[in-house]
């Protein structure tokens, strides 16, 4: 029997459409877990209780008057802590927005709240989803539920700690070097960052307009692409919405589920964590494992090669820390006392950054969008690595600096492909270390987030990964 | 001393002077860091390589397993 704390949203939704299961005690039932764990999670930096169980009231009121619903009816929700909620505060974890209440709901919040989504909480992030994780905020950082001592990942920290940690089964995260699928890979779950243009960003704080994602970030592939399927659609207010029709992502996993991946052609980057970036040894064992049973399932696994991860990465970072300096000069010149060291740190090297290396890395851009088009001909999905290491000690100051460098995400950032953070498996216990999951990268091409879904649907029924949780 | 010299005066140049107040050392890394990056970024050779924005796509799409 599951944990009730650990059903799905899709589970959830049925069992209150259906009266099998009231939304007001199930969010109950969430909020007294939140209050119990989180002391020591710190994933909430705004807990909505009140407001959130009075709306779960009114959900079972409308099951029962026969009331058309959402898809997402009486099934709670998390938002990272820089998208906007109308009447709550956007902290953006910074003492630099304290007292600042969003008047406006963002335009993903007003689309689950219509599907019939209820606001629980704002979630802790790293200070303007890039600095992090600080021990010098109002708010502390957020921790593994897997092992409270380790890192969440972020910049989506709470996020991904709150859904792993079963306070709620669906959260928004945003990402624009990875900070969705790093947290999903360290808190094993799955976290999607899809095409740019396919999520408004309206009314969420920007960190560079060019590269920033809003995305979903659940305990399952089905979750997942429900999540996906109601905040995606083009925003006239938001300017780099693509006005793109929007499959149906619940379609796509069920064929991965019943019809499979058989005959499907699977592109490993493997040079991206074998040669350019040594991942550990745990981490390539696991992606091997998995394309093990992804080849098993009927895929065609071939390795395919691109311009080097440290050249990608290079181009996104010029193009992150100029943009990021020019949102956050103001603040930097007159209030740097105000935001964290790590923030600080991280956003200056935007203040040396010439006009001209700007424009070249703008330049490279479609180049590299061409290169992974180029492997895309030939596959219907690429994969590589997500993390090059499992999780690790938060308050190891060294490892943390390492581990946003050592990651195979930003490409994905700087092309606007599709990129999900899969869960394949765990370390071993070690001495006192307990399991820790592991993540894989699944990357498609433009606006074919469904391909990603199929094979990540039946690379979950064929593993159950999502169905180990962590302690408590 | 020098250079700390020098990276004041820039921060002053930049309006950071009070930033550069909490952490000259972090200032004179930054710098580093920045040149590190950009002399690592390939220099575009062709006259007409375009900047593109990101979200205009080309590839049909129309070849998707899924759609198949």
């Amino acid at each position: 029997m599951t944990n009730p704390a650990f059903r799905s949203a899709l589970d959830l939704a049925a069992a209150i459409r259906e009266q099998r299961l009231s939304a007001a005690n199930n969010m109950k039932h969430l909020l007294a877990r939140i209050e119990t764990l989180d002391p020591t999670l710190n994933t909430v930096v705004t807990l909505n209780a009140e407001a959130a169980l009075t709306e779960a009231h009114k959900a079972d009121k409308a099951v029962s008057d026969g009331d058309a619903l959402g898809p997402l009816h009486g099934v709670p929700f998390g938002l990272k802590d820089i998208i906007d909620a109308a009447g709550l505060p956007t902290t953006a974890h910074s003492k630099i927005f304290a007292g600042n209440i969003a008047t406006e709901d963002s335009t993903v919040t007003a689309k689950l709240k219509q599907s019939g989504a209820l606001l629980v909480g704002k979630l802790a992030t790293h200070e303007f989803a890039f600095g992090g994780p600080s021990f010098d905020l109002p708010w502390p950082p957020a921790r593994n539920p897997w092992d409270t001592r380790m890192f969440t990942g972020g910049s989506s920290s709470g996020s991904g700690a709150a859904i792993a940690a079963g306070f709620m089964p669906l959260a928004l995260g945003t990402d624009t070097g990875g900070s969705v699928r790093n947290p999903a890979s360290l808190c094993g779950i799955v976290g999607m960052k899809a095409t740019y243009g396919r999520v408004s960003r309206r009314g969420v704080v920007p960190l560079a307009f060019s590269l920033d994602h809003v995305g979903p970030m659940t305990r399952t592939v089905s979750d997942n692409a429900a999540l996906l399927q109601v905040i995606s659609g083009y925003d006239p207010r938001d300017r780099a919405s693509a006005q793109v029709p929007v499959p149906d992502y619940l379609s796509a996993v069920e064929r991965g589920r019943t019809q499979g991946i058989k005959g499907m052609r699977i592109g490993v980057i493997r040079h991206f964590f074998e040669k350019d970036m040594v991942a550990d040894s745990r981490v390539v064992n696991a992606i091997n494992a998995s394309l093990h049973v992804l080849a098993d399932l009927g895929a065609h696994i071939t390795d395919v090669e691109t311009q080097s991860l440290q050249t990608f990465s290079n181009v996104n970072r010029i193009i992150l820390l100029s943009e990021a300096y020019a949102v956050h000069q103001h603040w930097l010149q007159s209030r740097p006392q105000d935001y964290a060291a790590m923030t600080r740190e991280k956003l200056l090297p935007g203040a040396f950054i010439r006009a001209v290396d700007y424009v070249q890395a703008l330049r490279n851009r479609p180049l590299f969008t061409a290169e992974i088009d180029t492997l895309l001909d030939d596959a219907d999905v690429l994969v590589t690595a997500s993390s090059m290491d499992p999780p690790f000690p938060i308050d190891d100051s060294e490892a943390v600096a390492r581990c946003y460098p050592r990651s195979a995400r930003p490409p994905f950032n700087l092309t606007g492909h599709p990129a999900l953070s899969l869960p394949i498996g765990f370390t071993e216990p070690d001495d006192d270390v307990p399991v820790l999951p592991l993540g894989l990268q699944v990357i498609g091409r433009h606006f074919d987030e469904a391909s990603i879904y199929r094979v990540a649907s039946a690379y979950e029924q064929a593993t159950n990964w999502s169905e180990v949780y962590p302690p408590h | 001393m020098r250079h700390t010299d020098d990276a004041r005066k820039l921060a002053n140049q930049l309006g950071l002077l009070r930033l550069f107040e909490l952490g000259p050392s972090q200032f004179e890394a930054a710098i580093k860091a920045t040149q590190a990056l950009v002399e690592n970024q390939p220099s575009p050779t062709a006259l007409h390589q375009e900047p593109a924005h990101v979200c205009d796509f080309t590839r049909q799409t129309s070849n998707l397993i899924h759609q198949q």
